[in-house]
C-alpha cells in the first residue's frame, strides 16, 4: 500500500517519466529506450521555456513555420530549363562521344600506337594495325564499344597524337545495341562533324594538359 | 429504407461500378498481356519467394482492432444524445456524463497498463 | 426517379474530371513549391497530362501475380472506387440538397468510410505478398484508428447544430462558421483526415523507401488506376466533409452560393498538397502514439467539453 501511494507520489512530481501509478511492482526498464534529449534533466523546466513548449504543441508553431517556407518558395522563379530549346552549359573538358581527329591536311592522326588500348580500363577498345600502302602505320580496325566505355577519358589523354578525343555531344542515343559499337568509319565521321567543336574545346584546355 | 432516400446512392454505387467494368474492358480488349515467369512471380527485391506470404497474425493488430470497436460504439452512443440534447438538457448530460466517465476510466487504465504501446 | 438518375450521373462525371485534373494539380503544386515547373508539355501547359496518364495507364499490361485470389484481386480496387464515389452522392452541391437527401448523412458517411478499409485489408491480403499484406495491415490500423479521431470531431459539429444531416447543418452555419468556436477540433478534424486518405506525413503505406508502394506493389494498368483515382477521389470528399462541417458550405455571411464550395473545397485541397510538399512522413509508432495518446484523449474531452458549456450557458444555435 505504502509504495502505491509512494507511486502516486513520484507520479504528481515527476510527470515526465512513465510510472506505474496502481502496481505495487518495482518498474522495470529493461524493455524501455530512454531517450536523451527528452530526458527530465535536459529539459528546461522555467515558466518561458514551459509556455514555449506547450504553445508549439497547441498551435503548431514549427508546422506553421514550415508551411510558410514552402508558400514563400512558390512565389520564386522556377530553375526548369526547356530541354529542347535550351541547353544546360558545358565546360570544355566535357566528355562525351567519342571521335577521331584529322591533321588539317586530312590525314588521319592515329598511328595505331595501341597506348588507348592499353590504357582502357574498360577495354572498350578494340584495334589492329598493319602498314597503309604509301608506307605508314595506321589502324585497319578500331572498335570502341561504347556500351563498355566508361567515359573516363583516359585514352584522351594517353593519345600522343590528340587523335582519339571525347567529344561534346551527349544526344546520340540509339534503338538496337548494334548501332552503339562504333568502328573506326563511325568514329572518323564524328570527328569530320564536330571537328570545329573539338578543336576549340582543345584550345581552352590545352594549357592545363 | 425510404425509396427516395436511397435509391440514388445505390444508383451512384451502381455506375461507379459499371464505371470501373468498362475501364477494365477497355484494357483487356487494348492491353498486350504476355504472362511470363518472371513477370508473374511475386515481388520481393530480385529474389524468388522465400516462404509462404501469409504472416502470422500480430496481436498488437488485433488489439488495436478491439479498441477500435469499443470506442467506435461509444461513438456510436454518443450520436442520438448529441442530436436531441437541447430538448432534455440536464438529464441527457448527466447520464451521458456517466457514461463517458466510465469510458475514459477504461481508457487511462488500458493506457497505464501500457496497452496503447509500440503500435 | 429519373430526375435522381439524372442528376447523380450528372455528379459522376465531373467527378471523374475534377479527380483527374486534381493528379494534375497535384503535380504542379508540389513541383512550384520546389522551384520547378510541372509537366507543361503534353497540352497547353500540361493540361492534357491527366488524359495522357489515364491512355497510358489503360494500355498498360495488367499482369496478376501467380495464385492470387483473381475475383478479391480484381473486386477490391473496384469497391473503393465504389465507395469513394458513392459517399459523394451525400453531399449538398447545391440548393442545400444532397442526391439522397437522408436524415442521418453523417453516419452514413462514416460507415462508407469505414467500408474503403475493407478495401485497403482486402488489396494486401489479395496480392500473394508478404509486403503487401503487412503494409496492408499497417495502412488499416492507421485508417481505423483516425476514424474514431474523426467520428469524434464529426460528433462536435453535431452538438452545435443538433441534426445528422448535411444540409441542415449547412443551413446552420448561415450566420457564422463553425470553425469560429470549434478551430481546435477543425484543426484536429484536418490532420486527421491527412491520415485517414493516408496522404503525407502519414502515408507510411505509400513509402517507396519502406514498402516499395506498400499495398499496391502488385497492381498495375487498370487496377492501380482504380486504386489510384480512389484516393484522390477520398482526398476531395475530405475536403467537402471538412468545407462543409467547419467552414459553411456555399453559405458566408446570410448569402448562398455553389461557388463558395468550390472555392472552400478547392482551398482545402490545395492545404493537403501544401502538407505533403511540406512535412516528412512520421514513423509508425509516433503515427499511433498521436492517434491514441493525443487526438483520443483531446477529442473525448471536446466532446464532453462543449455540451457543458452549451448546457451551462444556455446557448443553442
Amino acid at each position: 500500500m505504502f509504495r502505491i501511494s509512494s507511486n502516486l507520489y513520484k507520479a504528481c512530481i515527476y510527470r515526465h517519466t512513465p510510472i506505474r501509478y496502481f502496481s505495487a511492482q518495482q518498474p522495470s526498464r529493461a524493455h524501455k529506450y530512454m531517450y536523451v534529449t527528452s530526458h527530465p534533466d535536459y529539459i528546461p523546466m522555467d515558466w518561458k521555456s514551459t509556455m514555449d513548449r506547450n504553445a508549439q504543441t497547441l498551435l503548431l508553431t514549427e508546422l506553421i513555420t514550415g508551411l510558410m517556407v514552402v508558400i514563400g518558395s512558390m512565389f520564386k522563379e522556377p530553375v526548369t530549363i526547356n530541354y529542347p530549346f535550351e541547353k544546360g552549359p558545358l565546360s570544355p573538358r566535357f566528355r562525351g562521344e567519342h571521335a577521331l581527329r584529322r591533321y588539317p591536311n586530312g590525314e588521319e592522326r592515329c598511328i595505331a600506337c595501341k597506348l588507348c588500348e592499353a590504357i582502357c580500363p574498360a577495354q572498350a577498345i578494340t584495334i589492329e594495325a598493319e602498314e597503309r600502302e604509301d608506307g605508314s602505320r595506321r589502324t585497319t580496325r578500331y572498335d570502341i564499344d561504347m556500351t563498355k566505355c566508361i567515359y573516363c577519358g583516359f585514352c584522351q589523354e594517353a593519345c600522343p597524337v590528340d587523335a582519339i578525343v571525347e567529344g561534346p555531344n551527349f544526344e546520340y542515343s540509339t534503338e538496337t545495341h548494334e548501332e552503339l559499337l562504333y568502328n573506326k568509319e563511325k568514329l572518323l565521321n564524328n570527328g569530320d562533324r564536330w571537328e570545329k567543336e573539338i578543336a576549340a574545346n582543345i584550345d581552352a584546355d590545352f594549357l592545363y594538359r | 429504407m425510404k425509396q427516395e432516400e436511397f435509391t440514388p446512392m445505390f444508383m451512384m454505387l451502381m455506375i461507379s461500378m459499371i464505371f470501373s467494368l468498362i475501364l477494365l474492358l477497355i484494357s483487356t480488349m487494348t492491353s498486350k498481356n504476355m504472362p511470363e515467369p518472371e513477370k508473374m512471380s511475386v515481388y520481393e527485391c530480385g529474389f524468388d519467394p522465400l516462404k509462404t506470404p501469409r504472416l502470422p497474425f500480430s496481436m498488437k493488430f488485433f488489439l488495436m482492432g478491439m479498441l477500435f470497436l469499443m470506442f467506435d460504439l461509444e461513438i456510436s452512443y454518443i450520436f442520438p444524445w448529441c442530436t436531441t440534447m437541447k430538448e432534455m438538457k440536464w438529464t441527457s448530460f448527466m447520464t451521458m456524463i456517466l457514461f463517458m466517465m466510465m469510458l475514459t476510466l477504461g481508457f487511462m487504465y488500458e493506457w497505464l497498463k501500457e496497452g496503447l504501446e509500440w503500435e | 426517379m429519373m430526375i435522381k438518375t439524372m442528376q447523380t450521373i450528372m455528379t459522376f462525371l465531373p467527378m471523374l474530371l475534377t479527380v483527374a485534373f486534381l493528379t494534375l494539380m497535384e503535380r504542379k503544386m508540389l513541383a512550384t513549391s520546389q522551384m520547378r515547373k510541372g509537366p507543361n508539355i503534353v497540352g497547353f501547359y500540361g493540361l492534357l497530362q491527366p488524359m495522357a496518364d489515364a491512355m497510358k495507364l489503360m494500355m498498360k499490361e495488367a499482369n496478376k501475380p501467380n495464385k492470387t485470389n483473381s475475383l478479391l484481386f480484381t473486386l477490391s480496387p473496384m469497391m473503393s472506387m465504389s465507395m469513394a464515389l458513392t459517399t459523394w452522392s451525400l453531399i449538398p452541391l447545391h440548393n442545400k440538397s444532397p442526391q439522397s437527401d437522408t436524415s442521418m448523412s453523417m453516419i452514413m458517411m462514416l460507415a462508407l468510410s469505414s467500408l474503403s478499409v475493407y478495401t485497403i485489408l482486402l488489396t494486401g491480403w489479395a496480392s500473394n505478398s508478404k509486403y503487401s499484406l503487412l503494409g496492408s495491415m499497417r495502412a488499416t490500423a492507421q485508417m481505423m484508428s483516425y476514424e474514431m479521431s474523426i467520428g469524434l470531431m464529426m460528433l462536435c459539429v453535431m452538438y452545435l447544430s443538433s441534426s445528422l444531416s448535411l444540409s441542415t447543418i449547412t443551413e446552420s452555419q448561415m450566420n457564422i462558421w463553425f470553425l469560429m468556436p470549434l478551430f481546435p477540433a477543425f484543426t484536429m478534424l484536418l490532420m486527421s483526415s491527412l491520415a485517414e486518405t493516408n496522404r503525407t506525413p502519414f502515408d507510411l503505406t505509400e513509402s517507396e523507401s519502406e514498402l516499395v508502394s506498400g499495398f499496391n506493389v502488385e497492381y498495375s494498368a487498370t487496377l492501380f488506376t482504380l486504386l489510384f483515382l480512389a484516393e484522390y477521389t477520398n482526398i476531395l470528399l475530405m475536403s467537402a466533409i471538412l468545407s462543409m462541417l467547419f467552414l459553411g458550405s456555399t453559405t458566408m455571411n446570410n448569402t448562398s452560393t455553389p461557388m463558395m464550395l468550390a472555392t472552400k473545397m478547392l482551398t482545402i485541397t490545395y492545404m493537403f498538397m501544401w502538407a505533403r510538399a511540406t512535412y516528412p512522413r512520421t514513423r509508425y509508432d509516433q503515427l499511433m502514439h498521436l492517434v491514441w495518446k493525443s487526438y483520443l484523449p483531446m477529442s473525448l474531452s471536446l466532446t464532453m467539453l462543449i455540451p457543458s458549456i452549451m448546457i451551462f450557458f444556455h446557448c443553442s444555435p
